[in-house]
């Protein structure tokens, strides 16, 4: 979702429910900004569309389940066929649980095979006890946003860091979802001139030459060799975690003409903390490029 | 089969109900409620379905109670509807077979609380709860306000008698704002 002037507003997922009837969801701290948004949009520029809104949030409670067991475990709870072929990656529908009224959702912020099923709130703490309890045999845990964080850096996906105020599609790699052929908001104004420079910021990986080194967000990149003054600054570390899967400290960052820079080596600068390391850029999907896994 | 076992917004079996002085404050979980929002120029015909279904449409500022059905204003052309949850668990299903194309409807029953609030007259607690003016307000007066920090419906039964719904997650912040102003008077 685009601002006017064509920076990234929030991200997030609609699923289609009913022939009339959709569920949006936003980032959390986004929620009530962008629910504003659609009521500005629906009651001023709109206001000739049939389009009713409501906020649903507490209505469910909501649990990713993500993880190469995920559909195993819930093919123990749901009273519906899930296999890849009826419930495929992207599929969104009512279903139930033990009878109850419930949601699914085959969607991933992870990277991994994953789901997201809702049920009405006050089932909510008996459905993740049940989970837990009729997916022993898989060992699952309950995970929150810090392991989140490291799986979605590993893949790339744009979050708080990245999602800054200032930063368009087209800095995030995904300026092909904002499609030309048609109007939406912020289309016209993203391609402005200084939006579309091709030397401009690029979504980056980063890795250390040497696996042992450390990173930090916040930190610069700057060629090899140059001074560290602002007239040479490439970018900057948007987030940054350990990578259990490729061993060493990974991160996300804003690199001029990243795309084209893929493959080289360059410098991770940060005065404040006194490092001065050297990293290769790569593709910022550095887990699973192929998303394999997800859509297992 | 999995079963299921319910918790309140209080995170309880059973339904709370707490007795300060006077007054008697009871968390209804027995209670299903859904939006109704009419579609664009389909007024008439969701007047129609409403009649046929037995659903009150108030107009601004108001409840109107019914059997099944109750319903409170939210918005123009936008109400919420509420009836027993025993017989009506699936109330936007059942509004929706009722509606057909006239409505949009959302399930809402777990995004709220509800409180009870029952005393001789509730007047001193809710001046100090709200900036609504309770006893002068009519009987059946319904409207969206501020406690504490919580957007809440505050519906006037009588003067003894009111429900507060309040966001489901904040119910303990909210159960707490009530019974700290019926401590500041009883």
């Amino acid at each position: 979702m685009l601002r006017e002037d064509g920076i990234v507003f929030d991200d997030g997922t609609t699923a289609r429910m009913g022939q009339n009837e959709y569920v949006m969801t936003t980032t959390t701290a986004n929620a009530v900004t962008v629910f504003r948004h659609l009521e500005f949009c629906r009651q001023c520029l709109w206001p000739e569309m049939d389009v009713q809104l409501i906020s649903t949030t507490e209505a469910w409670a909501q649990f990713s389940v993500a993880g190469p067991n995920a559909r195993k475990l819930l093919e123990k709870i749901v009273d519906q066929d899930i296999s890849d072929a009826a419930f495929p990656y992207m599929a969104a529908g009512n279903i139930t649980v033990g009878g109850l009224r419930a949601r699914l959702f085959r969607i991933s912020f992870s990277g991994e095979l994953a789901y997201e099923i809702a049920v009405p709130t006050r089932y909510g703490d008996a459905l993740l006890r049940e989970m837990l309890a009729k997916g022993a045999e898989y060992d699952p845990i309950v995970y929150g946003t810090e392991a989140l964080g490291v799986m979605r850096i590993e893949k790339g996906h744009v979050a708080g860091g990245e999602l800054n105020g200032t930063s368009t599609a087209l800095n995030m790699g995904l300026g092909k979802m904002v499609s030309k052929k048609k109007d939406s908001i912020g289309m016209v104004l993203s391609q402005r001139e200084g939006l579309t420079d091709e030397d401009g910021y690029r979504l980056v990986g980063v890795r250390p030459v040497d696996p042992k080194a450390s990173l930090t967000a916040g930190s610069h990149f700057l060629e090899k060799g140059v001074a560290p003054v602002a007239a040479n600054d490439g970018g900057w570390l948007t987030s940054k975690v350990y990578s259990p899967h490729l061993g060493c400290d990974i991160a996300l960052g804003y690199l001029k003409a990243g795309d084209r820079k893929i493959g080289q080596r360059m410098r991770i600068v940060n005065l404040l903390a006194g490092l001065d390391t050297e990293v290769e850029i790569i593709s910022p999907h550095m887990f699973d490029p192929e998303g394999e896994r997800l859509r297992g | 089969m999995v079963s299921l076992q319910s918790l309140t917004a209080l995170g309880k079996r059973e339904a709370t109900i707490v007795t300060h002085g006077p007054m008697t404050i009871t968390e209804r979980t027995d209670v299903a409620l859904a939006s109704l929002a009419a579609r664009k120029g389909r007024m008439a015909d969701l007047d129609k379905a409403a009649k046929a279904a037995g659903v009150p449409l108030p107009g601004p500022a108001t409840h109107r109670t019914g059997t099944p059905y109750s319903a409170f204003w939210t918005a123009p052309e936008m109400w919420f509807v509420e009836a027993p949850y025993a017989t009506h668990e699936l109330i936007a299903d059942l509004l929706k077979t009722a509606f057909g194309e006239s409505a949009s409807i959302t399930e809402q029953t777990d995004a709220w609380v509800a409180f009870d609030l029952a005393a001789a007259d509730l007047t001193p607690v809710l001046e100090r709860l709200c900036n609504v003016d309770f006893y002068f307000v009519p009987a059946g007066y319904a409207t969206r306000t501020v406690m504490e920090h919580l957007g809440v419906y505050l519906i006037k039964h009588d003067l003894g008698a009111a429900r507060i719904y309040g966001p489901r997650s904040s119910a303990e912040s909210l159960l707490h704002a009530i019974k700290t102003a019926a401590h500041s008077l009883w």
